[in-house]
């Protein structure tokens, strides 16, 4: 079953690979991500970055939201992470869990793009204006959605640090 | 004279803030910046080491992952180690002032981190202009700010804050300084704990009460049992080659299925 969905342009680094597998006992990493997957090179990168003890399966959306779904996987303990918030919406709509699965925009937006356009929503998560369209759309479906980047700190829920709430 | 303390826990810690840019093997480094501190300071070294290792215990469980910052040990360190070499206080006065310092120290980060993000877009606009010059400018400018203003803290702390610290703690009753000694003493535990949470793992138990049962049984000195850890760590390591070893050579044969892998155990 997928614990948590998080947003993180890294995708796997060391706060997922240390804290966050640790505090959900973690046995599989699903990154869903259509360039990474496409990337052999991108694709060791992050089966290096993972604990020996998870597997991980890096899958473009479509294929890892199918992957999510499995019924093979009810018993495992998974985590699916993106790297964009548009991702992030195709995953919410397409995965079937619970409607109050953790939904965590974690780290996302502070490098490349264009960072002129962008609205500083937290100290690690800077959103275009139509992310925040999107972001909005998604916590319509999703119940727990919050901003926490490391298991220690208090999850704040996400819509509330968009502006004009 | 004090004028020239400042000067040279400044350098160290520019020095010491310097070698910590460079990653997280700097964790390491303290033992040397403590000595140099000594050697600087005109105090001895090996009063340097055990007070910095005092320090070190109680910021045992800090550990920085990505750009989060929850405590600057280093600052922490080097002015807590030089207040206390200064003024030749214990060890217990070094981990008393280290720590709060530590904490207060992380709003200094944040305002150069402050910066050196709003530096993005500028590194950006050099690029897609080409101008190499002017991009490699602004990197050597974020390296020097940053090092003056490590210097700059340090030097203002010890220049101002020598007398104050000073009277602060000749004014803690006695005591109050016992209790200080017993709390120094028991900080490296809860450093301990916070590192516990991180790797703890049911299969370090006997490890642990191995440890436990050295100290408390046998008495041993702690560096006897960082020898036995040692021994211990490669014992295990050893087994683990072997294992794996073993693992590689009858390994599970591929279902011939990427899918069916990843939900197998």
């Amino acid at each position: 079953m997928i614990e948590m969905m998080r947003v993180d342009d890294r995708l796997i680094h060391g706060q997922v690979a240390l804290l966050w597998s640790k505090e959900l006992q973690l046995n599989r990493i699903i990154v869903a991500n259509d360039r990474a997957a496409a990337s052999e090179i991108q694709k060791n990168a992050l089966l290096l970055a993972a604990p020996a003890s998870i597997k991980v399966a890096v899958e473009p959306v479509d294929k890892a939201i199918k992957l999510a779904n499995d019924p093979r996987g009810a018993k495992l303990k998974m985590l699916l992470i993106v790297n964009n918030v548009a991702d992030l919406k195709r995953v919410v709509d397409g995965v079937q869990a619970p409607d109050d699965v953790k939904v965590d925009i974690a780290n996302v937006g502070r490098i490349g793009g264009d960072l002129a356009n962008k609205q500083k929503i937290s100290e690690t998560v800077y959103l275009t204006e139509d992310e925040v369209k999107l972001v909005r759309e998604i916590a319509t479906k999703a119940k727990n959605f919050v901003y926490q980047p490391l298991p220690g700190d208090t999850p704040t829920h996400f819509v509330d640090l968009l502006k004009g709430e | 004279m004090l004028l020239y303390q400042a000067i040279a826990v400044g350098l160290i810690m520019a020095f010491a803030k310097f070698i910590n840019a460079y990653g997280s093997f700097a964790q390491l480094m303290p033992f040397i910046q403590y000595i140099l501190l000594a050697l600087v300071l005109g105090k001895s070294p090996s009063q340097a080491i055990i007070l910095g290792a005092a320090v070190e215990l109680a910021f045992y469980g800090v550990m920085q992952i990505g750009a989060v910052l929850p405590q600057d040990t280093q600052v922490g360190g080097v002015l807590g180690v030089a207040f206390a070499l200064i003024l030749n206080q214990k060890p217990a006065v070094a981990v008393a002032l280290a720590v709060p310092i530590s904490m207060l120290a992380v709003i200094v980060w944040n305002l150069l981190k402050f910066w050196f993000t709003a530096n993005v877009e500028v590194f950006e606009k050099h690029i897609r202009e080409r101008n190499l010059a002017k991009f490699n400018r602004l990197w050597w400018m974020q390296v020097g700010v940053y090092e003056v203003a490590y210097f700059a803290l340090a030097f203002i702390a010890i220049l101002a804050g020598t007398t104050g610290i000073k009277m602060f703690v000749n004014s803690i009753p006695k005591v109050f300084l016992t209790g200080l000694t017993v709390a120094a003493g028991m900080l490296p535990a809860v450093g301990m704990g916070m590192l516990l949470k991180y790797v703890w793992n049911i299969e370090f138990l006997p490890f642990f009460i191995a440890g436990f049962a050295l100290a408390a049984y046998l008495q041993l000195p702690i560096m006897a049992i960082s020898i036995f850890g040692v021994v211990f760590g490669l014992i295990m390591f050893f087994i683990d080659k072997h294992i794996d070893e073993v693992k590689k050579s009858t390994k599970q044969v591929s279902s011939g299925d990427k899918e069916e892998d990843f939900f197998n155990d």
